[in-house]
């Protein structure tokens, strides 16, 4: 009988060797894809110039050209400034490149720009754009200088962008094009998220803002303006820039910068603040990720709409580059 | 392959079992029974053996009906495609194998302790939304619900669909009253124990920022403040279920 007992147990307990600790743990989500997002065929050309002490004094009243940026995707950003409210201006073109001639067209900005190199480095010799149809040729003067207002004459800072060697930044700086964005949002009896796919190229940010107030975010009418558009581009750079284009020719830009070590997620600054708007904030944070030719931007912020009702909301713009 | 070593241990350990005191080489599967069983592990249906007098197997298989339980959920979600609330309907999908021997102490006395293994689907429970809650069709797959931090996405028919699952291997463990195979014709056992079932949860489809989808394993640890109580309970439930009680009557008659 005693015997009978000891084989049981033995038996009971091989039994029990049988019990899983867990069942299946489902999928588990890859985190490192594989990227093909060479540089772009223009980004050994691209280049910065910042005018850095006094704005190069412009043809268009009050205005200032602070800088101009050759970007990684042939484009030109031409910085402006109000001379007396500092407000900044931004413009953009398509750029092409000849030589040590950058051919500069588009809606509003027009004209070339001459560089050549010394010993020194890369120096612009000669900018002139114009703006608006109205001449805004700056004489940054012999060699590298122009003369300020005072008669001072100063040097414009060049950045040869190619020379950053960075490769989460080699990977970012390019022009994207929307595929979609997906609106995720929590609070208030909400939980939900949606998808909005890009329709002929053009994101429409109105379904974000459509999505929003569907879903009871109270929005101000200077808000619903300011998300009333429509995305043609986004331009990232080396110079950690962020731009927005629209297709009225408008642009938005921020100034980014690493908010973590990985570089897995940037801060944005918002340098135009028409940009700003109740999805957008100082602990607003991007995330990045890529995965062959497509980078996904996950916003993430906290939304306090009109009425304090508080929300926790992303915005996952979801990006291919467009060369 | 678990359960043909277990089976072949178990039988070697039973017949070593009764070799230790008489030689019942003659009482091994020297009769054949047949039981009807109902319970808390489904409706079964079995034969069983005598392997000598102080043991026999059995071995069938044991189901739940499909009976479907419906429950309307309020669907967090303003969007005028989106229905206020969602019929899902939960259906148990449990079918088993078993295989389980039985250990008498006494040799002509029906108590008896029974150890064994059920062997099944391991999706135990299914659910899905037996009415739509995205109105447009043309939003199927493009939103759907957040469940924590997880996007539960529509398929191109506007469905969403979880599982509950466990481990496909369940051992038993019990005691009981009654002979597998009676020595009358007929013959009622009843049967108390505990199939082990792993370590429960719910799994569902869902989409991540690539567009892909994966099946993912839910846990009370992946809700936030936003989630329904609900789903919060239903998680609990799941999880706790790592033991599930069997009780069980079972009808039986001797065949030779």
């Amino acid at each position: 009988m005693k015997k009978n007992i000891v084989y049981l147990a033995i038996a009971a307990m091989f039994f029990m060797s049988f019990v899983a600790c867990s069942t299946d743990d489902g999928d588990v989500e890859k985190t490192d894809y594989p990227v093909n997002l060479n540089p772009p065929a223009a980004a050994a050309s691209a280049f910065y110039c910042e005018l850095p002490v006094t704005m190069a004094p412009t043809t268009v009243s009050s205005l200032r050209l602070k800088s101009f940026e050759i970007t990684e995707s042939s484009k030109i950003v031409v910085e402006l400034r109000d001379g007396v409210t500092n407000k900044p201006t931004y413009v953009m073109g398509d750029v092409t490149q000849s030589g040590n001639t950058y051919r500069v067209s588009g809606d509003k900005v027009n004209g070339t720009i001459s560089l050549e190199s010394d010993s020194k480095g890369a120096r612009v010799t000669r900018a002139s754009v114009t703006w608006f149809a109205i001449d805004l040729t700056v004489m940054i003067g012999e060699v590298v200088r122009y003369m300020t207002e005072n008669g001072n004459p100063v040097e414009g800072a060049v950045t040869n962008t190619s020379d950053i060697e960075d490769e989460v930044m080699t990977r970012l700086a390019r022009t994207w094009s929307i595929l979609s964005a997906i609106v995720d949002l929590k609070g208030n009896d909400i939980k939900a998220y949606e998808e909005f796919d890009s329709r002929g190229g053009i994101f429409y940010l109105s379904d974000v803002l459509n999505e929003a107030v569907q879903q009871g975010v109270n929005i101000s009418e200077k808000d619903k303006a300011a998300l009333n558009k429509q995305i043609r581009s986004v331009t990232m750079t080396k110079t950690q820039k962020l731009y927005l284009t629209y297709v009225d020719g408008k642009e938005d830009v921020a100034a980014w910068s690493w908010a973590n070590a990985d570089k897995t997620s940037i801060k944005i600054d918002l340098l135009d603040q028409d940009m700003g708007n109740i999805f957008l904030n100082d602990d607003t944070r991007l995330y990045i990720s890529f995965r062959d030719n497509r980078c996904n931007l996950r916003l993430e912020t906290t939304i306090t709409d009109d009425s304090g009702k508080r929300w926790e909301g992303s915005l996952t713009f979801k990006l291919k580059s467009a060369e | 392959m678990r359960s043909t070593f277990l089976f072949a241990l178990l039988t070697f350990v039973s017949v070593q079992m009764s070799a230790q005191e008489e030689s019942p080489v003659k009482d091994i599967f020297n009769h054949l029974g047949i039981g009807v069983s109902v319970g808390t592990d489904g409706i079964g249906f079995d034969l069983a053996a005598p392997v000598t007098s102080y043991a026999a197997i059995r071995g069938g298989v044991s189901f739940w009906p499909k009976v479907a339980i419906s429950k309307d959920i309020h669907i967090k979600d303003n969007n005028p495609t989106i229905a206020d609330e969602v019929t899902l309907e939960g259906k148990p999908n449990i079918f088993d194998f078993k295989l389980l021997a039985d250990f008498y102490p006494s040799k002509t006395g029906s108590f008896h302790i029974t150890a064994g293994l059920y062997v099944g689907k391991s999706a135990f429970l299914t659910a899905t939304n037996t009415t739509q809650f995205i109105k447009d069709p043309s939003k199927y797959g493009k939103l759907g619900l957040i469940v924590g931090d997880y996007r539960i996405e529509t398929d191109q028919t506007g469905h969403i669909s979880a599982e509950a699952k466990a481990s496909s291997v369940k051992p038993y463990l019990g005691i009981g009253f009654g002979r597998a195979v009676p020595k009358g014709r007929i013959g009622v056992t009843c049967d108390f124990g505990v199939q082990f079932w792993g370590r429960p949860a719910a799994y569902a489809w869902t989409v991540n920022d690539w567009g892909d989808r994966l099946y993912h394993k839910f846990s009370v640890d992946d809700l936030d403040q936003y989630d329904d109580k609900a789903i919060k309970d239903a998680l609990d439930v799941i999880d706790k279920i790592c033991v599930f009680p069997v009780l069980n009557i079972r009808l039986t008659g001797r065949i030779f």
